[in-house]
């Protein structure tokens, strides 16, 4: 979504582009009216420009004072409406703080909600854009690319494979107050905070820890990992195709291995730094938890093999060379 | 003097309590070490043994173990058996040097043991060294680190900027590996007796041949 649409352009005079071809600026010397007409050039390309993504001081104003309209109301932690069909009530409440530190921060409000907003209640849908691919379609190949990915597996996840009725991105991307910076959170932040989404609709800790009881120390586990890297397919980062319960990861050792299917799921952001803690392979983990099987010191688990080893060779060596010994005297007895 | 001309009583040295301890104390010990092995270097294409049954097959002789080796503390202060672990003082190093030696050189020459069992003493110094150190420093340290392991709540929060958990893991597997060292050798060594079945049978039957003469009567202290 750029945010240079929201600018608003000054009306194209309709004489201008003519107006120079047609020679109506004063005669001049050659010089002068050479730099007139190139200097002319450059303001009217410069006009006819898109806006730049980075928006001016001028426009942060423009947003920040429209958005406060809409938030005088919005921004109420208590705001609801009681859908008259449904009787059930619908959260209306936009964390204003959050709104402005998230990744749409900079946007109206009204970039995405537009109809007859000056109505109240506000005529129902009201929200243009059903998906992030609504806005974010025009970006990068890569990120296109990407995109097309993320859909496809969102395709695939058991909400729309079993019709679960208004799910979209927006179920679990909250778009005021997402931010892709939150990645880089230490990953404990980030277990909360995801399965805080999942927990909205399928029950708190406690009582998925019952459902959980499988796992050893399920209500430790479900502090530890997130819903999706159990509940969607392995290996891979492939978070968006949710599968469902019947489907889920049982085995210890997807986890709790070298090549834990962690490392290309919650930690997937982390991995380069994978090898840079203390020396220990998949050291990232240390910073939050000690994973077994998984998080190994290449040195500690060389002097275990060695140590053992060579003890075995050892008393290998010292039985052998009793062995000879014994022969020897008895030979020589003899 | 000749060690053969030595007059020899039979005596109960492994009561039948110590010799129960000893090999329950074996097995699981084999089992924590197998199942501690798998679940350390676990793989999904090729488990030694499942995660998920190393886990319970641990977790269970772990706590057998603990409970073996409360129950040997207690018994070893309560019967007198904790005799044999009272450091015997007098030229320790030297003792300890001899009995080294009698593994490096003496026992490839024929030589008999230095200090054979007495009823005060039946470790010789090597032996009682290495016991100590086991039963009183590295069995309660991989017991509390392997809790520690077990109960993560128990863990400190941070360790240098670490998760608190690690150094427990850390030092139960160096330990593990440091008792996996001693099992190999203590294994071996059972062999090492007048015949290579002689320390093992005197394990199940729990009798002893000890030397009943003053000079080899190597436990004053």
């Amino acid at each position: 979504m750029k945010t240079g649409a929201l600018r608003k352009l000054p009306t194209r005079p309709a004489s201008s582009a003519s107006g120079m071809s047609q020679g109506k600026f004063p005669e001049t010397k050659g010089t002068t009216r050479e730099y007139s007409r190139f200097w002319l050039t450059v303001v009217l390309l410069l006009w006819a420009m898109p806006c730049p993504a980075a928006p001016d001081s001028g426009q942060h104003q423009d947003v920040a004072q429209l958005n406060a309209w809409c938030l005088r109301c919005h921004g109420m932690s208590t705001m609801q409406y009681l859908d008259p069909t449904s009787g059930q009530s619908r959260n209306l409440h936009v964390d204003s703080a959050k709104f402005a530190l998230s990744d749409h921060g900079r946007q109206a409000c009204v970039t995405c909600h537009r109809n007859q907003l000056t109505d109240l209640p506000h005529p129902p849908a009201t929200s243009v854009h059903h998906s992030c691919g609504d806005c974010h379609r025009g970006e990068k190949l890569i990120q296109r690319m990407r995109l097309v990915g993320i859909t496809a597996q969102f395709n695939k996840s058991v909400h729309l494979q079993r019709n679960v009725p208004g799910f979209d991105c927006f179920s679990c991307h909250n778009p005021h107050e997402s931010r892709l910076e939150d990645i880089a959170r230490p990953e404990a932040d980030v277990v909360q905070r995801d399965n805080g989404i999942c927990s909205k609709c399928h029950g708190t800790l406690e009582t998925n820890a019952g459902k959980h009881a499988v796992i050893p120390k399920a209500s430790l586990h479900l502090k530890a990992v997130r819903c999706l890297d159990c509940h969607t397919p392995r290996p891979g980062s492939v978070i968006h195709a949710i599968e469902p319960a019947a489907r889920a990861e049982r085995t210890c050792e997807a986890c709790h291995s070298r090549n834990s299917i962690l490392l290309t799921k919650l930690y997937k952001y982390r991995l380069h730094e994978s090898e840079q803690r203390a020396g220990f392979i998949n050291g990232v983990v240390l910073s939050d938890y000690y994973v077994i099987g998984m998080t190994r010191h290449p040195f500690l688990d060389a002097l275990g093999i060695l140590g053992m080893g060579g003890a075995l060779l050892g008393v290998l060596l010292h039985g052998a060379g009793r062995w000879l010994a014994m022969r020897r005297r008895t030979n020589h007895e003899s | 003097m000749n060690p053969e001309t030595v007059m020899k009583k039979k005596v109960l040295l492994y009561p039948l309590w110590v010799r129960l301890w000893h090999w329950s104390n074996a097995l699981f010990f084999i089992l924590l070490l197998v199942s501690g092995i798998s679940l350390h270097f676990a793989d999904p294409h090729t488990p030694f043994i499942p995660f998920a049954m190393a886990r319970v097959i641990h977790n269970l002789s772990g706590l057998c173990l603990t409970a073996g080796f409360l129950l040997f503390v207690v018994n070893n202060w309560r019967s007198g058996n904790s005799r044999h672990y009272r450091p015997v003082r007098r030229l320790w190093l030297n003792r300890i040097m001899k009995q080294a030696d009698f593994y490096s050189r003496g026992i490839f020459l024929g030589k008999h043991h230095p200090f054979p069992p007495t009823w005060e003493q039946k470790f010789n110094p090597l032996q009682q060294l290495t016991y100590l150190v086991i039963m009183y420093l590295v069995l309660p340290t991989v017991i509390v680190t392997g809790f520690m392991l077990w109960v993560p709540e128990w863990a400190p929060n941070r360790i240098l900027g670490m998760d608190g958990f690690w150094p427990a893991a850390v030092m139960h597997y160096l330990i593990a590996v440091a008792l996996g060292i001693f099992f190999i050798g203590h294994v071996y060594l059972v062999t090492v007796g007048e015949t290579l079945t002689s320390q093992l049978k005197k394990m199940v039957t729990g009798w002893e041949d000890i030397s009943l003469h003053e000079e080899n009567d190597h436990e004053r202290r």
